[in-house]
């Protein structure tokens, strides 16, 4: 049995006036996993293998497909936050 | 040099006049200060109005003051638009294109029956119309006038002569606040923030902090957390933002927009990192729930992110304005303050100078960042921290006072104001933008 890609959290970037939740329903149906629809700004976010990553980027109303952007503060210590 | 405006403009520009009236665009500071004090004024109002037009409307806004029978200058007909407002003459509206506002004279505005509503309900160019303010330095601006006035009357005796210099230097620190709040000239300021909803991104906050007690307080977690804050970072934030006026005891106020519905996203874990997609739904819940402030003192390294840049369109589209922090790596300005759509701010020490760590490249403007005093959690509740992340809430803060300024203050407009009101600093605009941020 072949070896199944490790899931990366993915944000999907929708193209003006895309409707979200058709556009959501059309990423599940792609393969898109844990989807959860941000109407206000336009994005989907879940989780998808590197295959299908790849297959979302060519769908209807897809502006751009990139892993979750990743935010840090450090620790409560750090000299500089 | 300055130069008087030419005839190249269209019809309705100023002609020269041989005086001034008070209130005119042409009037001095002087003049402006005594009519305030003639009419008994405590609000501080110059008597004249400043307009701002929406984006690229700008001609359409000044043939519009031009049909109202308004004579305009235009501060491109001064060499290096340098305006000399002594020249002005006899014009009803001072044209400052760079920043898309028209200063509008007192005796134009009430001669013609100026209405700031019905301007703005008939005139899609205009985003904003409100009252011009005095600027003073730190210090109580009444008493400000007050000694302005018994300094006029003294020169008047014993010279004959009313005028007096204006280049005397007011600038008591304001005795019990932070170094930054004095630097952002927040404690003059006579707005709060009140009505305006303040989003901080971060890792919670101490609800129970005793600062807090009382404030509209509306919270949200996105990382599988209770908000309570157990790192530190957000209460901070959250402090400088929108702290009280008056802590207890000896405690100097640390916060600038003490008015302020405050939204708490948690979008950070204790541990300082963000889960999965929890920052950018945080984004999306504060739009969604229409705060005209977003702050967000966090970021990572890499290039501009389209979801975030996605996200600061719609803030501006909202209503909303997404204010983060440059970094603290120096280097190249972290994801998500580089994308165009959302402020970043870079960090000033207290002698203004750009701090060593904080970022460059895309800035829009800089804050306090150095050594900042606020809120932390119980039961330590106050502590110092440094970085572009302390800067930060101090502008969402100023921006917060912008916004009660006027309902039409949002968005670009806010983006706008934040940007033209700024303190200009020697430093290039790659470090410290258009300068340090300062309260209305």
């Amino acid at each position: 049995m072949p070896k199944q890609d490790a899931l990366t959290d993915l944000a999907i970037t929708l193209k003006p006036g895309t409707d979200a939740q058709a556009a959501a329903a059309r990423l599940r149906q792609a393969g898109l996993q844990s989807v959860e629809v941000l109407d206000a700004i336009g994005v989907v976010t879940g989780r998808a293998d590197a295959a299908t990553a790849k297959r979302l980027r060519g769908l209807p109303g897809v502006a751009d497909v990139a892993s979750t952007p990743s935010a840090d503060v450090g620790p409560p210590d750090a000299p500089i936050s | 040099m300055a130069k008087k405006p030419t005839s190249s403009r269209p019809s309705g520009q100023a002609k020269p006049s041989s005086a001034a009236s008070p209130g005119s665009n042409a009037s001095s500071v002087e003049d402006l200060l005594l009519a305030a004090l003639a009419r008994g004024d405590d609000s501080h109002q110059t008597g004249r109005y400043l307009v701002t037009f929406k984006d690229g409307a700008l001609e359409q806004g000044v043939k519009s003051l031009q049909a109202q029978s308004m004579r305009t200058a235009d501060a491109r007909d001064f060499s290096n638009q340098a305006v000399s407002m002594d020249a002005l003459a006899d014009a009803d509206a001072l044209v400052l294109p760079e920043i898309g506002v028209a200063l509008i004279s007192g005796p134009a505005a009430s001669s013609r029956g100026f209405s700031l509503s019905s301007v703005q309900d008939t005139d899609s160019a205009v985003e904003a119309i409100e009252p011009e303010y005095f600027v003073f330095a730190e210090g109580d601006p009444g008493e400000y006038l007050r000694g302005f006035l018994r300094a006029a009357q003294t020169i008047a005796q014993d010279l004959g002569d009313g005028r007096c210099d204006d280049d005397a230097v007011i600038d008591p620190q304001v005795l019990g606040a932070t170094w930054g709040i004095n630097a952002c000239r927040v404690p003059p300021s006579v707005y709060s923030g009140v009505g305006i909803r303040v989003a901080v991104l971060d890792t919670g906050m101490d609800t129970g902090h005793p600062d807090f007690a009382g404030r509209v307080i509306v919270s949200q977690t996105f990382v599988g957390q209770p908000v309570q804050d157990l790192h530190s970072h957000g209460t901070h934030c959250i402090g400088t933002a929108c702290g009280r006026k008056a802590p207890a005891g000896n405690i100097p106020r640390y916060g600038v927009a003490f008015g302020a519905q405050i939204y708490v996203g948690k979008v950070l874990a204790n541990s300082g990192s963000s889960v999965g997609g929890s920052v950018l739904a945080g984004m999306n819940w504060a739009i969604a729930n229409k705060c005209a402030v977003i702050s967000m003192s966090l970021g990572g390294q890499g290039g501009v992110q389209a979801a975030y840049t996605a996200a600061g369109n719609a803030a501006l589209n909202n209503g909303c304005l997404i204010i983060a922090a440059a970094g603290n790596s120096a280097a190249a300005t972290f994801a998500p303050a580089n994308s165009p759509s959302i402020m970043s701010v870079a960090s000033l020490d207290s002698t203004l100078a750009p701090s060593s760590f904080s970022n460059f490249g895309k800035v829009e403007i800089a804050g306090p960042g150095r050594d900042v005093y606020s809120s932390v959690p119980r039961p330590t509740l106050y502590g110092i921290k440094s970085g572009t992340s302390m800067a930060t809430p101090h502008v969402a803060g100023c921006a917060a006072l912008w916004a009660q300024t006027s309902p039409n203050m949002r968005g670009m407009a806010l983006w706008n104001r934040l940007m033209a009101s700024a303190r200009p600093l020697p430093f290039p605009a790659v470090r410290v933008g258009r300068g340090l941020v300062q309260a209305p």
